[in-house]
Formats: C-alpha cells, sequence, structure tokens
C-alpha cells in the first residue's frame, strides 16, 4: 500500500486499483471541530483536481479536492452521523471514499516525506 | 498593495444577496482583484448554514405565514435572521489577505477590520478568544448562540457572526452586524429558543450607535484591509446570479439537504 498527499491537504492509499481518501489530520486540526461531511454517491466519477464534496467545521466549510480521478465504489456512511471521526482520525477511520482509479497520472501527488516537508513550510 | 474592488450592492432580498455572494466566488479567478461587498436585506430574511437540517430547530411554517423567506447559504455555521443589519462578503485569495491556507488566520486578519469598525464607533471591541471568562464550544444552530474563537465581543456580549467558504485557492467569508437586536423575533422563528441569549448578544443601537446606514458603510469601507475602489458587478457576475437566482435560489431550495 503507499499513501500520497495534496497540497491542498487531501491523501490517497492506494492498494493495486483501489484508493481511498480522506483529509490528512493537519486538515482537520485547521478546520477544528468538524460537523459535518458531505459525501458523494457510490459511482459518482472523481476528476483529479475536482471538489467531489465538502467537510464543514465551527471555523468553515471547505471543498475537498480529488487526488486521483476514478469511480467511487464505497463511501464512509459513519460520517453522516459521526462527523468528528474525522477530527478522531482523519487517516484512517475518517476516509471519505474509495474509488476504482482510472487514471494513474502522479502529477501533484507528495509522498509523506514530501508532505511533511511542505507542512513545514507553511508555520 | 493591490486595490479591492467596493461592490455596493444596497439592500437586496435574501435570494439575490446569497445568488450574489456565490456569484462573486463562481467568477473569482486567478489574477482577479480581491472583492468586498457591502450590502442589507430588503424583507428580513433567514438564512442558514450550507449543511443544516431546519426541521431540528427552526419553524419553517411561521416564517412561511409571516413571509420571511429562507435562504441556504454557501458556508457553513448557524441560522441568522437577517433584519436592520449591515452585511459584508469577501472574495480574495490568501495571498491578498497576507494569511496562510487557514480558516483561523483569515479569520484574525478579516474580523480584524471589523474591530478597526467598531473601534472607529469609539466602542472596545475584542476577539472572544482575548476576552477574559469567555466561554467556547458547543454547536449551535443559532449563529448569534455560538461561540467561536472570532467572534467579537463588546461589553461582554457577542455582536454579530461570521461564516467562511474556502476553495482551492479562494477565501469567502461574509458576515452581519446587527444594527439593531433582532433576536427576540429570529428566536420567536426557533421551535426552541437557546438559553440567555437576549442576554448574551448585543446591536450597534443597544450599544449607543445611532447612525445612518450610509454613514455606517462608509465607515466599513474606510475601516477596511486595503485600498478599494468603487466598481460595479461584470457582466459575468449579473449573468451568473441570474442563472442561480432561476436554478437554485427559490423559494423552497432550502429543502434542500433535508432528507439526509
Amino acid at each position: 500500500m503507499k499513501i500520497f498527499y495534496t497540497k491542498e491537504h487531501e491523501w490517497v492509499k492506494i492498494e493495486g486499483t483501489t484508493g481511498t481518501i480522506g483529509i490528512s489530520v493537519y486538515a482537520a486540526e485547521q478546520l477544528g471541530d468538524i460537523t459535518y461531511v458531505e459525501v458523494p454517491d457510490v459511482g459518482e466519477d472523481l476528476v483529479k483536481g475536482e471538489t467531489f464534496c465538502s467537510v464543514e467545521s465551527v471555523k468553515a466549510a471547505s471543498d475537498i479536492y480529488a487526488p486521483v480521478s476514478g469511480v467511487v465504489t464505497a463511501t464512509n456512511d459513519e460520517l453522516m452521523e459521526t462527523p468528528e471521526i474525522v477530527n478522531e482520525s482523519a487517516e484512517d477511520e475518517g476516509w471519505i471514499v474509495t474509488l476504482e482509479i482510472t487514471d494513474t497520472d502522479r502529477e501533484g501527488l507528495l509522498t509523506a516525506e514530501e508532505y511533511d516537508a511542505y507542512l513545514e513550510t507553511l508555520d | 498593495m493591490t486595490k479591492w474592488r467596493l461592490i455596493d450592492t444596497g439592500f437586496l432580498n435574501g435570494y439575490e444577496n446569497m445568488a450574489l455572494d456565490e456569484a462573486l466566488l463562481i467568477n473569482f479567478k486567478e489574477g482577479s482583484s480581491p472583492v468586498l461587498r457591502l450590502y442589507g436585506w430588503e424583507p428580513a430574511a433567514v438564512s442558514i448554514g450550507r449543511f443544516q437540517k431546519i426541521s431540528d430547530f427552526l419553524n419553517a411554517a411561521e416564517c412561511t405565514a409571516r413571509n420571511i423567506p429562507i435562504v441556504r447559504r454557501i458556508t457553513g455555521g448557524g441560522m441568522i435572521y437577517h433584519h436592520k443589519e449591515l452585511t459584508y462578503s469577501i472574495v480574495a485569495t490568501p495571498e491578498h489577505l497576507g494569511v496562510s491556507k487557514k480558516p483561523a488566520d483569515a479569520y484574525r486578519k478579516i474580523c480584524g477590520f471589523l474591530l478597526e469598525f467598531y473601534r472607529r464607533l469609539w466602542m472596545e471591541a475584542d476577539f472572544a478568544m482575548d476576552t477574559k471568562g469567555w466561554q467556547f464550544g458547543g454547536r449551535e444552530n443559532f449563529c448569534f448562540a455560538a461561540n467561536e474563537q472570532y467572534d467579537i465581543v463588546i461589553n461582554g456580549k457577542k455582536i454579530g457572526g461570521n461564516a467562511q467558504r474556502w476553495l482551492k485557492n479562494a477565501v469567502f467569508q461574509h458576515g452581519s452586524i446587527p444594527v439593531e437586536n433582532c433576536i427576540e423575533q429570529a428566536s420567536s422563528l426557533l421551535i426552541s429558543k437557546p438559553d440567555n441569549i437576549l442576554e448574551s448578544s448585543t446591536s450597534l443601537k443597544e450599544q449607543g450607535v445611532d447612525e445612518t446606514y450610509r454613514y455606517l458603510f462608509t465607515l466599513m469601507k474606510d475601516s477596511f484591509l486595503a485600498k478599494t475602489y468603487d466598481d460595479a458587478l461584470t457582466d459575468a457576475e449579473k449573468a451568473t446570479m441570474n442563472e442561480l437566482l432561476e436554478t437554485k435560489y427559490k423559494p423552497d431550495s432550502w429543502k434542500n439537504y433535508e432528507d439526509q
């Protein structure tokens, strides 16, 4: 399994042609207490770099962008009832969707080390 | 330093106001000048957060009976009853604001101009986080009852409310400053009233300000973070607004999300 991040603070875990997407721990911390996650429908086409859902916190409503293109195969419906899972476990139990990846373009994806280095430049 | 477009749209109805805010954000592209919009609401309207489920807290039938439109915002947060207030919206990049891509930093910067506005009205205004003993937290359906770090507090009472929306490289924020305290009318539209709301929020008038709307809007402009120039809506912004009015901002469109 490989994990990549974007500069917009999404992550994607890749196992074969399956990707799992969520927002990073850093993003969850910046947003504060998350109060709502808009989850897309299974079967929806996600286009890399385009918004596919929103996360609302006590501070802001923030659009989330697809790190890779693909078709949604599952959604984390628990987020509908308990969106705070994203604060508690952003990069594990707070996953938002899984998808069948349709394009292996790696442009703009950062490794964990590259993402950590990028975060260092933000503070 | 970049000059900001100042768009004064006067008093519009709730659907027009929210369609125009969204149109400004949609038409904000790389290289666009940042925007400060000043506006008011006529007639009075209720706005609700992007994903709020109103059947949990708002008496929609009462709103209908009193001809008070309900409109869903593009930002999060709680319900606001817009009446006798000054409203602003801002569309900019984090670079225009001189902040990183962090909601808290953007709030501190943008709401800094509101502090300046209150100070020019000779009031002692502070962020809630800088106010001794202020209690935070709690998710409230009613915006003026919620307590966030960058709320503004005058004489121990919260004044107004603000909400943000983030896109990839744009931050949008709008906020309300009550000229008169309409909390009682707002509370009468709620299914259950928050505790102590009348005691914990305030308005300009209650703080002794008795200026005209024109004077107050001019003072908001003068208190702003950057120099502005008067500007009109572009044709593209008007076209987007009209399209949104036809497709999205209509009576009953707030019912989206009610079934989720």
